[in-house]
């Protein structure tokens, strides 16, 4: 099966967040409710109920004036996924077409996934002790029908297709973009940690949207990745007795400093 | 057990953790079981069910997946999702549109469990006086006594003959208000319902938001409706968008508009005191302070004279730019001949066309007669230069020009521009003349009655269109007829010979009043019936602010409220609260508790300050006996509402109703039956109204839709029964031998089917042209389901389209045909007798540049009520011609430097009930917040998010601070002018919960239709 995937045109996008609602309608999550902060943008990142939230950036330019940027963000759906590499359980999988799925059946809620993620996406739900994130809707795309947030976008900013497809799609538009007005207009994910599944089409360069110029796995992940897993068989033994002093003693320090704030926990 | 580690945590881990990672490699990624893994779809298999979203006026489609096997009182929903064959949004939904399921149902947010949102009231509720809490009671009981109050009010206060011995039959004691949410079969009842028991002061959300676009569209182009529709706006050239931020009020707007800009390189201009999200998504975007449309619009229509940009055979032949206008019409320093200060009000025969012997329109077609209206326009608007325009409105002159070159280039015969707008317009002391102004600009420009082109008033409630349609509201009777007044229109002969024009099409009028009264009183004939129907004392104001302020006088004793919340949403929140606390009697309708509904509690007394103008009671002092009756929502009940474009569309019930919530039809319908049942036998003649009313529409309590539709479209009577339904007005009489609910909707429901249910999205294309998306098979729109009104001016004179690839109709040599319905005589020679009048129903027959309101035949620049600057253009404070309320409470700069304003977000919808009750909108906009620049923050010693305490000389308002670059202080005539502008979604329940920003507005209204000037005043702001 192709590639499929979401591209996200920011030009297009007008903030209004339905895809944020969308989402929570589809997956059946719960609201969050934080008070304001002096920004429209109400969580400062995704939880473990609320999957995909909308950035936005207000700045000025000294030659175009005030601007307002928006940006749609989720699990990227990595080809190469560094929440899968290091899940001790197995949770994580990729699907035919492209999905980083995770598996809550297997989850143990030990959050190295997030720990690991360029992005920081997969976040932690304290209710049922287990790791959530964007699911691109694999039970809606195994179906045949587009994922909640594309399928309900009202400008078009966000549509779900063959990934070369879109790919070509958002060249044209870049183009086209860089031609009227945004020289700086890009695009993020094709390349960008080896491919992402989650296409966007950016009027300025990625720092204008939070995003990570040139994303990188933590060094310790690629340093397994690249050294440790190739020799694995002869770690097992270690590894076995290094995950359980690990998880005591990390389970213990956690449960006395209380601390709940970085995991994404609500 | 819970696992918690922090990434801090796992860093310190150091390399045990990644010896620990190797685990994964253990168990292996189990590719093949990802597919069991994933979860079934919750909805295979399911029939989804069509509704329409029940918040703005764009009415765009959703389905409702539901589990039918789940009990009524239980959850039901599985998804509400966008409705991929409404042609309107195909499948798309805003946040509101897709949170439609808070409005049933909720995900716990402590166990994540699927539950029924615990704001819904699920059964009646009782507030005696005096009291500071609900007692729930059963329906009978709670009908029966609301019935029994308003028998007891009704008859102590009721008028049968006035004091010069005019039957007049109204009751000035009871007051309704609301219904512009509700389906248009419910409003027709309720319209019905009150005209029966003779209430005057009936009013309802469009006074407060589009009156005065129907003040302003109807005069000029003959009907106060949105010319165009949402799937049109594809077909634009350039959209201009000045006062609506259409990307968070009208959001689908953008689906049409990106549309545009992708396949035809359209341009979108956004024109707005601040920077918002249609701003991010403009080409230009122009800064204007609030309140000065006219000078903005007015120097564009100087420079479109001066360089004669104008559309000229379309401004020849359309409008009423070639009438010559009488001598004693004048203008000098913001007056216009005729004016009265002792009214302040006009004499309006100063201002008469000239007639020629033989009773027509005297004309210069070559429109150089000093007299005729082009040459009298461009002499009024020469004063708007460039210069005197930036100075007055604080737009960048640069900026400006901008947007002179890119809309007024729309001139061109070939090129379309659409306006687009809303409450930033309308909701002003000058309202009716800021809408005006656009109007003549497009006329100006030819962009009327075109694909891509029209005055789109962009309305805010699903069915306010529709409810004004149906005339909730003091001053029109459904069908936009004009209530009785007794001296103006002493019986139905009178009305009819003051009423009726000689000519456009309004010269039909005795027929829809007669079909009305038939439809009302089927059994007695219109002459007899009309004397049943209130008669307002003669140019009395019952309108929002002087219902209000009546009701603070201690004039009404008994109120209606369906589904409204003025304690949030009216102006001068905290006197309409106070004035509530003077009824003897309220009712309210609601899904929820709103603020207005629990005026009386504790919560509603809090304020931020000491400060208390009106008088504010506590519950032990308030003697009001308040009635909660739970309605359904909008997918728990079946019926129609009509869109801005005057789509009417059909909902189907999707879920059993929560608790014991009613549909509005049902509840109107039981009161109204009690109450005929309390006047049975009655003889004396005032109770003739109640009980000769047809009130009959089935069994059970359960009125059947299809017998409302059918009297809605209209029949003849046969015996004194419904016959059979006519094909459409046209068919309509004046004898009595017709009845018809509604004329504007009459054709509806000609034979066995109504046409609102129709869902055939195939769009119409005629041979040898491209569709235009009229979708003339989706469902059914007024007039007669013609999409784009005033659609004969698409064309030449001669009836060939201006532009073939947006061709709406043409004459083909015999009639005219194409893409939508002709709003034009079908045989009509465009070369012969009136072939060319477009505005069929203007009595000119044309587009009106100049005509008759209030405050002059062409808008003037006045400042709002409060301003903080003299008006450069003239020597008038204000406009000349609106009633002044309360003169004490006119803030000056002296105390109030800062320009306030109030707006909404895409999150929440007007009054807010609707959308703080609703968890996953409640967390996309948590808080009321003040948005205001860097610069006034930096003055003022605020930083972002702190609480600020807001004043005016009304009140005080608490909210958080947004200190913002997209906020920018205006350099006016020299000086710099702060400007600040707030939510005003909220109020004190909900998850969502805050201040009413509205107890800062001011009781002050336009010339015209009183529209409250919402959006234009002055402040102060401080660290709370």
């Amino acid at each position: 099966m192709a590639r499929m995937t979401n591209l996200y045109d920011v030009s297009k996008c007008t903030a209004c967040r339905g895809c944020q609602v969308a989402c929570k309608d589809w997956n059946q999550l719960p609201a969050v409710i934080e008070p304001f902060k002096g920004n429209y943008q109400t969580h400062e990142d995704t939880n473990g109920d609320t999957f995909t939230i909308v950035k936005f950036m207000e700045g000025e330019d000294p030659v175009d004036g005030v601007y307002w940027n928006f940006l749609k963000y989720q699990c990227m759906h990595c080809f190469d996924p560094a929440c899968m590499s290091v899940c001790p359980q197995g949770a994580y999988s990729k699907t035919s077409w492209g999905a980083t799925f995770h598996d809550p059946d297997k989850c143990i809620g030990c959050q190295y996934c997030t720990y690991a993620c360029p992005f920081e996406i997969p976040k932690y739900r304290k209710r049922e002790d287990k790791i959530t994130k964007c699911t691109l809707c694999v039970d809606r795309v195994e179906e045949g029908l587009t994922p909640a947030c594309a399928r309900t976008c009202p400008t078009g900013a966000l549509t779900f297709g063959d990934r070369d497809e879109l790919l070509q799609i958002a060249e044209e538009r870049v183009k086209f973009l860089r031609a009227n007005g945004f020289p700086r207009a890009t695009i993020y994910g094709k390349l960008e940690l080896g491919g992402l599944n989650k296409l966007f089409v950016l009027t300025d360069t990625p720092d204008k949207f939070e995003l990570p110029i040139d994303p990188k796995v933590p060094g310790q992940i690629t340093f397994w990745q690249d050294w440790i897993q190739p020799y694995f068989g002869w770690l097992i033994p270690v590894a076995l007795a290094g995950s359980a002093v690990s998880f005591v003693t990390t389970r213990i320090l956690a449960n006395k400093n209380g601390d709940h704030t970085e995991g994404g926990h609500e | 057990m819970s696992t918690l580690i922090t990434r801090r945590q796992l860093l310190k881990g150091g390399g045990t953790s990644i010896a620990t990672i190797t685990i994964a490699s253990i168990f292996g990624f189990q590719l093949d079981s990802v597919r069991a893994a994933i979860p079934e779809l919750r909805t295979k298999n399911i029939k989804p069910v069509p509704t329409i979203c029940p918040y703005c006026g764009a009415g765009c489609g959703l389905v409702v997946y539901t589990n039918e096997n789940a009990p009524a009182d239980s959850p039901q929903v599985l998804s509400i999702q966008g409705d991929p064959d409404n042609p309107i949004n195909r499948g798309g939904a805003c946040p509101k549109g897709s949170a439609l399921m808070n409005l049933r149902e909720i995900y716990n947010s402590e166990t994540g469990e699927q539950e029924i949102n615990s704001q819904r009231i699920k059964k009646p509720r009782y507030r005696a006086p005096g009291s500071d809490k609900w007692v729930e009671k059963d329906w009978d009981w709670m009908l029966e006594n609301i019935a029994e109050r308003l028998k007891e009010t009704r008859d102590k206060h009721f008028e049968h003959v006035d004091i010069n011995g005019i039957l007049v039959n109204r009751c000035e004691a009871i007051a309704s208000l609301g219904g512009a949410a509700l389906d248009n079969e419910e409003c027709h009842l309720i319209s019905k319902m009150n005209r029966a028991l003779g209430i005057t002061f009936f009013e309802h959300q469009a006074r407060i938001c589009h009156s005065s676009t129907v003040g302003g569209l109807a005069p000029t182009f003959g009907r106060g409706a949105m010319t165009n529709h949402f799937v049109d706006m594809q077909h634009t050239d350039c959209a201009l968008i000045i006062g609506s931020n259409s990307a968070e009020t009208h959001p689908i707007t953008f689906k049409w508009l990106t549309e545009a800009r992708d396949k035809r390189k359209a341009k979108i201009i956004n024109v707005d005191p601040r920077f918002t999200r249609t701003s991010a998504r403009a080409d230009i975007y122009a800064p204007m302070r609030s309140g000065t449309d006219i000078a903005f619009i007015g120097g564009m229509i100087n420079y479109i004279l001066e360089n004669k940009f104008y559309h000229e055979e379309y401004v020849r032949w359309y409008t009423n730019a070639t009438f010559i206008v009488g001598e004693s019409f004048g203008f000098d320093d913001g007056l216009f001949t005729g004016y009265d200060e002792a009214t302040r009000s006009y004499d309006q025969s100063k201002w008469n066309y000239e007639m020629n012997a033989d009773g027509t329109y005297k004309k210069d077609m070559s429109m150089e007669d000093p007299r005729c209206v082009l040459q009298l326009l461009k002499e009024h608007f020469s004063r708007y230069d460039i210069d005197t325009v930036c100075k007055i409105t604080g737009t960048p002159r640069n900026k400006y020009m901008e947007v002179l070159d890119t809309y007024c280039a729309t001139g061109a015969p070939d090129k379309v521009g659409t306006i687009m707008y809303a409450m930033g317009t309308t909701q002003h002391t000058v309202g009716v003349e800021n809408v005006r102004s656009y109007a003549m600009l497009q006329l100006l420009l030819g962009n009327i009655g075109r694909a891509g082109g029209g005055v789109n008033a962009l309305r805010g409630e699903s069915n306010v269109q529709g409810s004004t349609d149906w005339a909730m509201l003091y001053h029109i009777l459904p069908g936009y007829l004009n209530t009785p007044e007794a001296k103006k229109h002493p019986d139905y002969a009178a009305y009819n010979a003051v009423e009726t024009p000689k000519t456009g099409y309004w010269k039909n009028k005795p027929k829809f009043l007669s079909s009305l009264l038939k439809c009302y009183w089927m059994e007695d004939h219109p002459a007899i019936s009309y004397d049943y129907l209130p008669k307002r004392i003669d140019g009395k104001d019952y309108s929002h602010i002087a219902l209000f302020e009546a009701m603070y006088q201690g004039e009404l004793e008994g109120l209606f409220i369906w589904g409204s919340n003025p304690v949030v949403g009216g102006p001068n929140a905290n006197k309409e609260q106070a004035a509530l606390a003077n009824l003897k009697w309220m009712v309210a309708v609601d899904l929820w508790q709103t603020e207005t509904s629990e005026f009386w509690t504790y919560k509603a007394v809090e304020r931020p300050t000491d400060r208390d103008e009106y008088g504010i009671k506590t519950p032990d002092e308030i003697e009001t006996e308040v009635f909660f009756l739970p309605a359904c929502n909008s997918y728990e009940k079946e019926g129609t509402i009509t869109n801005s474009g005057r789509w009417m569309q059909y909902r189907w019930k999707a879920c059993a109703p929560v608790g014991e919530s009613r549909a509005d039809l049902e509840i109107v319908n039981d009161l109204m039956s009690r109450v005929k049942k309390l006047y049975e036998g009655s003889t004396k003649p005032q109770d003739e109204p109640i009980n000769r009313l047809t009130w009959e529409y089935g069994n059970n309590g359960h009125p059947d839709i299809d017998i409302i539709a059918r009297e809605i479209n209209g029949f003849t009577v046969v015996d004194g029964k419904p016959g059979p339904q006519v094909a459409n007005f046209t068919k309509l009489m004046d004898d009595g031998t017709t009845a018809c609910g509604n004329w504007v909707y009459s054709g509806c429901y000609p034979a066995d089917q109504y046409l609102a249910r129709k869902r055939d999205n195939k769009d119409v294309e005629h041979e040898g042209s491209k569709a235009i998306g009229s979708y003339l098979n989706w469902s059914w729109c007024w007039p007669v389901n013609r999409r784009i009104i005033y659609n004969r001016c698409s064309c030449t004179p001669e009836g060939l389209p201006w532009d073939a690839n947006r061709a709406s109709i043409w004459w083909n040599g015999e009639e005219w045909t194409g893409n939508d319905i002709p709003d034009f005589g079908k045989t009509t020679d465009p070369n012969g007798a009136g072939g060319r009048n477009a505005f069929i129903m203007r009595p000119e027959e044309v587009g009106c540049i100049f005509t008759k309101r209030n405050e002059g035949p062409f808008p003037e620049h006045y400042e709002p009520w409060e301003s903080p600057q003299e008006n450069l253009l003239n020597n008038q404070p204000f406009n000349p011609a609106i009633t002044v309320w309360e003169p004490d409470k006119r803030g000056t700069i002296k105390d109030y430097p800062i320009v306030g304003t109030t707006y909404r977000c895409i999150e929440h919808w007007q009054a807010g009930a609707m959308t703080r009750m609703q968890p996953w909108l409640a967390e996309l906009m948590p808080n009321c917040f003040v948005e205001m620049s860097e610069e006034l923050a930096k003055e003022k010693g605020i930083g972002n998010g702190n609480e600020v305490i807001v004043s005016t000389t009304r009140g005080d308002m608490k909210a958080l601070a947004c200190v913002t670059k997209r906020f920018k202080p205006f350099l006016i005539n020299g000086n710099y002018v702060h400007q600040i502008g707030m939510l005003w979604h909220f109020g004190f329940n909900g998850y969502a919960s805050g201040e009413p920003a509205n107890r800062l507005t001011p009781h002050i209204g336009d010339a015209n239709t009183t529209i409250p000037e919402y959006k234009a005043w002055l402040c102060d702001v401080r660290r709370a």
